[in-house]
């Protein structure tokens, strides 16, 4: 069962309608949120997801409570050891299933040549990448004492397993959503319409912005013969598939969980009117970006040793940026390696650590050339500048991430870039990406789609909410948007055969 | 104390009203080089340990928040 399909929006009808009809009987709600996240999870990845969902759940469950009773009893060995047990062993499962299980190949081979099956021959469980983050934060907070150990074994799973979020993220913090679940909550028109039109405005990006830019992204990148601009201006459009795909994907998740009246991280903020490759980061994938930030970026900064070596440096300035460019190297390697475990995403870690780290090493280099050149901060036109500069850079990195692996990714790089010459600029406009699987009007829609994303994003900047600005309407004119809307997806969206199941990018993460 | 933690605050990041503001974390005004910038000069300068679990929006959304700590980890 697939975001993007027909049961999975019968599936969060039956669930919405049990879920409200429910709402007088105290603790039933949970109840059918639990039925529905292991429903999904069975029919979205099969038994076996569900049960390395449930024994993880189980465990990390058992974890806490030791945590907790240690810490409690000031056992500080004990519950640092049980902390540790509890970050090992979600990040082991997630280990084997990212990196060893692919890198094991000769051994698969050898075992299916011998007729068996083993556990090398398993796919990883859906939503791993997520929880597996969820439940390492829940046990080192636990440790901190920044909230209690849950109880209650129902609950935790409800918590884990929430359906909406298991997909793509966001990366839920205990803190901060499970005890949404502990309350009733009553259907309310203030979060099913806003839920609703949440999920419309996903829907869309995904459908007809993103499916429509993939179709040609996909055809540029897996023609051998396409060059200069033609690359570069499918890694742009790519650069806006990808964020139209995630973004939308997030869009539906929060909209479901709005209309369910439980509130999740936000996972972006206008990350394409971002100023520079760090303020990038606080926009795009946010939820991610804090836990990064929280539990291993600040631990590794904070570190007595690094802070021992950080004093050995003689500029006050130098020794904070020391440790701050080795913990931002760090994270970024690790963000990496979190979209996949080929070279070519160690790369993309490493290029995106090199601007953020250049950031904060060159600051007071930066500040003294721009009072030098008296550059005006508050112009627009140096604000555009840095716009396009940082989206430029952020576009190069697209190049890892979209590869299968560093060799593919050089190639596009090469083929981009080597004899590049500006006229090749003319493919946009003469009509040379029809060849590539869609018409003349289709391009001309993908075009208006994109400046319709880059729009909404501007105004979402600004503080302007869309959703606010529909619900002041009155009641006619925001039907029509809604049924405008639904007519959109289903005239303009992206079907037949080879969509009508594809997955979002993010998923594969 | 406080106006010792004020004149850090403003040298590393000038041009914020740190009197009033009470969302510096959650509107994205202190970034993460900030906070450390912050969290170390305050270690430096009053001699107190300030951990990584300590930083939380709580105790760094607003000026008052930011002494409370310091406050709490010199006692």
């Amino acid at each position: 069962m697939q975001l993007k399909s027909l049961e999975y929006v019968l599936f969060i009808l039956i669930t919405v309608i049990s879920y409200y009809s429910l709402y007088r009987v105290r603790g039933a709600q949970r109840f059918v949120i639990l039925v529905a996240n292991l429903f999904f999870i069975y029919s979205a990845s099969g038994l076996f997801s569900l049960a390395v969902i449930t024994i993880l759940c189980t465990a990390q469950f058992l974890i806490g409570i030791q945590i907790e009773k240690a810490v409690t009893e000031g056992r500080n060995k004990a519950a640092a050891a049980f902390m540790w047990i509890g970050v090992l062993l979600p990040l082991g499962v997630l280990c084997y299933f990212k990196f060893f299980s692919r890198t094991l190949d000769v051994l698969r081979d050898y075992i299916s040549s011998h007729g068996a099956t083993s556990l090398l021959d398993l796919v990883m469980p859906i939503g791993l990448s997520y929880y597996t983050l969820s439940m390492i934060a829940y046990s080192v907070d636990i440790y901190h004492k920044k909230h209690e150990a849950e109880k209650n074994w129902p609950d935790f799973l409800v918590f884990i397993t929430f359906f909406p979020s298991i997909i793509e993220g966001p990366i839920n913090l205990y803190k901060k959503t499970a005890p949404q679940f502990k309350t009733d909550h009553a259907p309310s028109e203030n979060n099913i319409i806003p839920g609703l039109q949440r999920c419309l405005w996903g829907y869309i990006k995904k459908v007809v912005i993103a499916d429509r830019i993939g179709i040609v992204v996909n055809a540029i990148l897996g023609d051998d013969n396409s060059v200069m601009f033609t690359l570069i201006w499918a890694m742009i459009l790519f650069f806006f598939q990808m964020y139209a795909d995630f973004s939308g994907g997030i869009d539906v998740i929060m909209g479901i969980a709005e209309i369910l009246d439980i509130r999740l991280t936000e996972n972006f903020r206008s990350p394409f009117v971002s100023k520079s490759v760090t303020e990038f980061w606080q926009r795009w994938h946010i939820s991610l970006g804090e836990f990064m930030e929280k539990y291993i970026y600040y631990p590794t900064v904070l570190n007595r040793r690094m802070m021992r070596i950080s004093k050995k440096i003689p500029s006050k300035y130098m020794q904070k940026c020391f440790s701050a460019t080795v913990a931002s190297i760090f994270v970024f390697i690790l963000v990496g390696i979190w979209h996949g475990t080929g070279w070519n995403y160690v790369v993309y870690g490493c290029y995106q650590a090199f601007f953020v780290s250049t950031a904060v090493l060159l600051a007071p280099l930066y500040k003294k050339s721009k009072s030098a050149l008296h550059i005006n901060e508050e112009s627009l036109s140096w604000n555009i500048f840095k716009v396009l500069r940082t989206f430029c850079i952020l576009d190069i990195g697209m190049y890892f991430a979209r590869a299968a692996d560093l060799e593919t990714a050089i190639d596009w790089l090469k083929r981009s870039f080597s004899g590049f010459k500006l006229s090749s600029i003319h493919i946009i406009f003469d009509g040379t990406l029809t060849q590539y699987g869609l018409d003349e009007k289709n391009i001309g829609l993908m075009y208006i789609c994109i400046l319709v994303l880059i729009l909404v994003d501007i105004l979402h900047d600004k503080g302007i909410r869309m959703r606010q600005l529909l619900m002041k309407q009155d009641i006619v004119f925001r039907y029509s948007v809604y049924l405008a809307g639904i007519f959109i997806i289903i005239i303009f969206g992206i079907y037949g055969y080879g969509f009508e199941k594809s997955s979002f990018i993010y998923q594969g993460f | 104390m406080e106006e010792k933690i004020l004149a850090i605050l403003k040298e590393i990041k000038p041009g914020v009203d740190f009197e009033n503001k009470t969302s510096l974390i959650d509107d994205g005004i202190l970034e993460s080089f900030d906070i450390i910038q912050i969290v170390t000069t305050l270690m430096d300068e009053f001699d107190v340990q300030i951990l990584a679990n300590d930083i939380e929006p709580e105790n760094f959304n607003s000026f008052k928040a930011i002494c409370d700590l310091v406050k709490s980890k010199c006692s």
